[in-house]
């Protein structure tokens, strides 16, 4: 019994020592090595939120990574894939040791997560620390891709600019001549609101006022009594989930519906058409996004087709960039034929992967940020229709932020 | 700012003040009478929330769903006066803030497993939908008057309750000294449990109505707490005259701090304070009274 | 006289009552009974358990050891508020009115019949016992002086219309004047019927308007017998209560 408990362990042992042989072996051709390390399964940290607010999200991320793995036999290059799930309860005070813990407790090959920013931001010290492979697949704090940008870090949604920069870019181009912009005071609204300045008065926009109120407040009552009295051509608003419901149903409530239009980032028409009373609040609000209701192309299609197949449900746009983030490991992995150790390579093949989404094809910006097209979407029912391409391969904030490009 | 906007805006904070005041009294009540720290208040409301949304659902009225929702919640509190808060009257208040605590944490979780995590919107009464139209791009909501009418009967109510009948004799009676009270065969246990379950039904209540207004999802009660917590300080602990006065002082400055610009040296200070202005309030009140506006000397 | 008593006179009984504060041991087995109409007076010198006997009959301490009985009624267990509706009312050491409440209310709050149904002592009865509160009955609690609120206190113990009231050092810190006001209030109590246990450091006074008196010591119970004879054995009163 215990002599094969030792040689097992011995075993693990050698296993290990090649696997950390692994990177130099590969450049002196010692073959056999790679093929036992290989045997190995690879570990992929899913650091996501399982329990609280973001729950649906964490969850849907998972589900699209787990379809894009699956689409490829559950084997990739050979290996096969073990997942370390960690619930990081959207709190940012957990974040650095939760992703400690996965990263140099579990000694994932690969990180992947996750939805809140703060909890963004804490993993993100730890990744740059470590020099761990990362994945982030939805959030969109600016500084991933611009000041804090890494080899190691790729972001497969958006940044929070990115998302704005288009409907400002639509605005100017419709000749609006003034908006007022409102928002929650955090870090996500301010990007968003600067994405939509930055693209607004580009084209010749003014902002007439920009109002701010404190997260997650939603009273908003005072707010929408201020922009009646200014009477903009238009309101660009950056709410999300129970926040944004209420904000619909406010502005209909203030009779400003069809008064003065709203729009927005994507977030606030996505996933709360169903509640009451708020598609008919929304009916008829633009936003942009990088994904919505009725992308009509081969792609999209059997994405959707197969994840209501093995899940029960529609997709969303977080799981759609959960596939993505399951796509762009799986062309990595590929290119380096499973050898994840080989950090260069795989990174140097996530740069250049094409990943053929169902938002559409896009590749990775020198900032590591998807370089995507951006729709413009219109409410109509409880869909999200996507009426049109508010930019093309847009690349924003600007690559040349991160010192990397 | 004209006049026409300055009176709506005040009228959009007497009307968050009030109902904020709903939920601070409870508050305020339970801890000036019974000396308990209630965190898990908060919870309350949330709850009231969620059970007019589904009981709403289930009736197919919202009346209907605020009736049974206030009697639910009426036992509730008894329940958990019954079972858990009575063991904190002679207990330090770090006990009442650990045991309440925990109770949010329950309460969150219950949530969680009975009604999901998604969020809902519940539908104004047909009756009560319409807005009265006040400038060309402004309208206000019916629901929202009316709100702020129930807020101020009840608000005469309580001052009724304590001031002019007996068992509000008592209910005083029993905050200034709890033992004289049982030595005159009055039940106190009894009335603390009224109480108790008048504060959490307030809360309750506050959440129902509201609930049209402000949708219903997961963590609500926890924004609202800390608000009220504000309230009671700057009125005066247990003063619910104070909760009142604090309410709408809080109402109104949390309005204009939303919309007020006010640049000191080219830098524009409010509304990027806004989120900080009733603390300055708070602060700038405690610094005049350290008992609140209407809070006794301490 | 004492002895003859027949059962169904107690009002009051209490059997080898032990209580402690924490780990002190302060009575050790009193007894302790009061029939219905007796005037008993309650002596002894400071801590040596009056109050403490008083408070384990009202249950507002609970005797470790002990039985008391109300009425004939097991109270032992009971709470406060049950024992007060038995028929006992307390007027307790430092008076315990409400300064929150006004005098109106002080008493209004209070009013209920009595453990028989009885309504002797109603709203008017009470104001009329007291006339300086009917000047004053919409004043705080807190305004009134210390004559006030003592009389303040037993006019809301008689608004629960008792069988016998508890005076816990009634007159302490009060004028001379307003001390005989008050002892001129507790006769006319008696003479209502009203049973009265009275602790007061006024020996003279208590024995004066007491049936029967008991002494405390140490938790123990020295001396139990008529007011009259123990007026008439000096060397005890300076052996027990002397200063």
């Amino acid at each position: 019994m215990s002599e094969a408990k030792f040689r097992s362990s011995a075993r693990r042992k050698f296993l290990q020592d090649s696997a950390a042989l692994g990177g130099a072996a590969a450049l002196g051709g010692f073959a056999p090595t790679i093929a036992r390390a290989q045997a190995q399964k690879v570990k992929v940290g899913l650091m996501l939120p399982y329990s609280g607010t973001y729950t649906q999200l964490g969850i849907a991320i998972e589900n699209g990574f787990r379809l894009a793995i699956a689409e490829n036999g559950d084997r990739i290059a050979g290996r096969e894939i073990e997942y370390v799930k960690l619930d990081d309860e959207s709190n940012p005070a957990k974040a650095t040791d939760n992703a400690n813990k996965l990263v140099t407790g579990d000694k994932v090959d690969i990180l992947v997560g996750t939805v809140h920013s703060g909890v963004q931001a804490g993993m993100l010290k730890i990744v740059r620390e470590t020099g761990v492979l990362h994945i982030g697949p939805n959030a969109g704090l600016n500084a991933m891709t611009t000041a804090l940008c890494a080899p190691n870090m790729f972001r497969t949604s958006f940044a929070n600019s990115q998302v704005s920069y288009p409907m400002g870019k639509v605005l100017a181009e419709r000749r609006v001549k003034n908006a007022v912009t409102l928002t929650w005071k955090y870090s996500a609204g301010e990007e968003s609101v600067n994405g939509f300045k930055d693209a607004f008065t580009k084209g010749g926009g003014k902002i007439m006022r920009e109002l701010w109120i404190p997260f997650p407040n939603v009273e908003f009552q005072s707010l929408l009594t201020e922009i009646a009295s200014l009477k903009p051509e238009a309101v660009y608003v950056f709410f999300a989930g129970g926040g944004a419901a209420k904000f619909l149903r406010d502005y209909q409530a203030a009779g400003l519906k069809g008064k003065i239009p709203l729009y927005g980032a994507g977030f606030l028409t996505d996933g709360i058409l169903e509640a009451a009373g708020v598609a008919e609040a929304a009916a008829g609000v633009e936003t942009t996004l990088h994904y919505g209701d009725g992308i009509d192309t081969a792609k999209n299609n059997a994405f959707r087709l197969s994840y209501a197949k093995a899940y029960k449900l529609q997709p969303d746009v977080y799981a759609v960039q959960g596939y993505d983030a399951g796509l762009l490991f799986v062309a990595g992995m590929k290119a380096v034929k499973g050898d994840i150790g080989n950090k260069k390579a795989m990174i140097a093949a996530m740069e250049k992967a094409e990943i053929d989404s169902p938002r559409g094809r896009w590749r990775m910006s020198k900032a590591h940020n998807p370089v995507q097209d951006f729709y413009l979407r219109k409410v109509v029912g409880k869909e999200n229709k996507v009426i049109g391409v508010a930019a093309k391969a847009l690349d924003y904030p600007p690559a040349r932020l991160c010192r990397m490009a | 700012m004209d006049l026409g906007t300055f009176l709506i805006q005040v009228l959009n904070g007497v009307q968050y003040g009030l109902l904020l005041f709903l939920v601070a009294s409870g508050l305020t009540l339970v801890f000036g009478i019974m000396g308990i720290i209630n965190l898990a208040h908060g919870s309350f409301y949330m709850i009231g929330a969620y059970l007019a949304w589904s009981l709403s659902q289930h009736f197919g009225s919202l009346g209907l769903a605020i009736l049974a929702g206030v009697v639910l919640t009426v036992l509730i509190g008894m329940a958990l006066e019954w079972l858990l808060i009575n063991k904190l009257y002679h207990r330090d208040h770090l006990y009442q803030v650990l045991l309440t605590y925990g109770l949010i944490l329950v309460f969150e979780e219950l949530r969680s497993v009975i009604w999901g995590n998604d969020v809902h919107g519940v539908a104004v009464p047909e009756w009560l939908s319409a807005s009265i139209r006040l400038t060309d791009t402004l309208a206000y909501p019916v629901y929202r008057l009316w709100i702020s009418a129930v807020c101020l009967v009840l608000a005469v109510l309580m001052y009724l309750l304590i001031q002019r009948t007996r068992l509000g004799m008592m209910i005083r009676a029993g905050a200034s000294n709890r033992e004289m009270v049982q030595s005159l065969g009055i039940n106190i246990q009894l009335v603390y449990r009224l109480v108790f379950a008048l504060g959490v039904a307030l809360a309750a209540f506050a959440g129902m109505i509201a609930a049209p207004v402000s949708s219903v999802f997961p963590g609500m009660g926890n924004q609202v707490l800390i608000i009220c917590f504000v309230v009671v300080v700057i009125g005066g602990i247990g003063s619910v005259k104070g909760a009142m006065a604090g309410a709408i002082l809080i109402g109104l400055v949390d309005t204009f701090g939303k919309i007020v610009q006010v640049e000191i040296a080219g830098f524009r200070v409010l509304p990027e304070l806004a989120g900080m202005t009733v603390y300055l309030l708070m602060a700038a009140v405690l610094l005049w009274r350290p008992e609140g506006i209407f809070g006794r000397r301490l | 006289m004492s002895g003859a008593a027949m059962s169904g006179d107690v009002l009051v009984e209490a059997r080898g009552i032990h209580t402690y504060y924490g780990a002190s041991h302060v009575l050790h087995g009193v007894d302790f009974s009061v029939r219905r109409g007796e005037t008993v007076g309650l002596m002894g010198r400071n801590g040596m358990g009056k109050s403490t006997l008083l408070r384990s009959i009202l249950g507002l301490v609970r005797p470790r050891e002990g039985r008391v009985t109300v009425n004939g009624r097991d109270m032992t267990r009971a709470a406060p508020h049950e024992i007060a509706r038995a028929g006992i009312a307390y007027v307790p050491e430092g008076r315990g009115i409400f300064p929150n409440l006004s005098v109106r209310e002080n008493l209004m709050m209070a009013a209920r019949p009595g453990a028989g149904g009885r309504r002797e002592w109603s709203f008017a009865r009470v104001v009329e016992t007291f006339p300086r509160l009917a000047e004053r009955m919409n004043h705080g609690g807190g305004q009134l002086s210390g004559g006030e609120q003592q009389m303040l206190t037993i006019g809301r113990a008689l608004m629960t219309n008792p069988d016998m009231l508890i005076l816990d050092e009634a007159t302490e810190g009060l004028a001379p004047l307003i001390s005989r006001e008050i002892w001129n209030i507790i006769r006319r109590i008696k003479e209502a019927g009203i049973a009265t246990v009275i602790v007061d450091k006024n020996f003279n006074a208590v024995s004066g308007i007491a049936d029967r008196a008991q002494i405390l010591v140490k938790g123990t119970t020295v001396y139990e017998g008529s007011s009259a004879e123990l007026r008439a054995q000096p060397d005890l009163h300076a052996k027990y209560l002397g200063v």
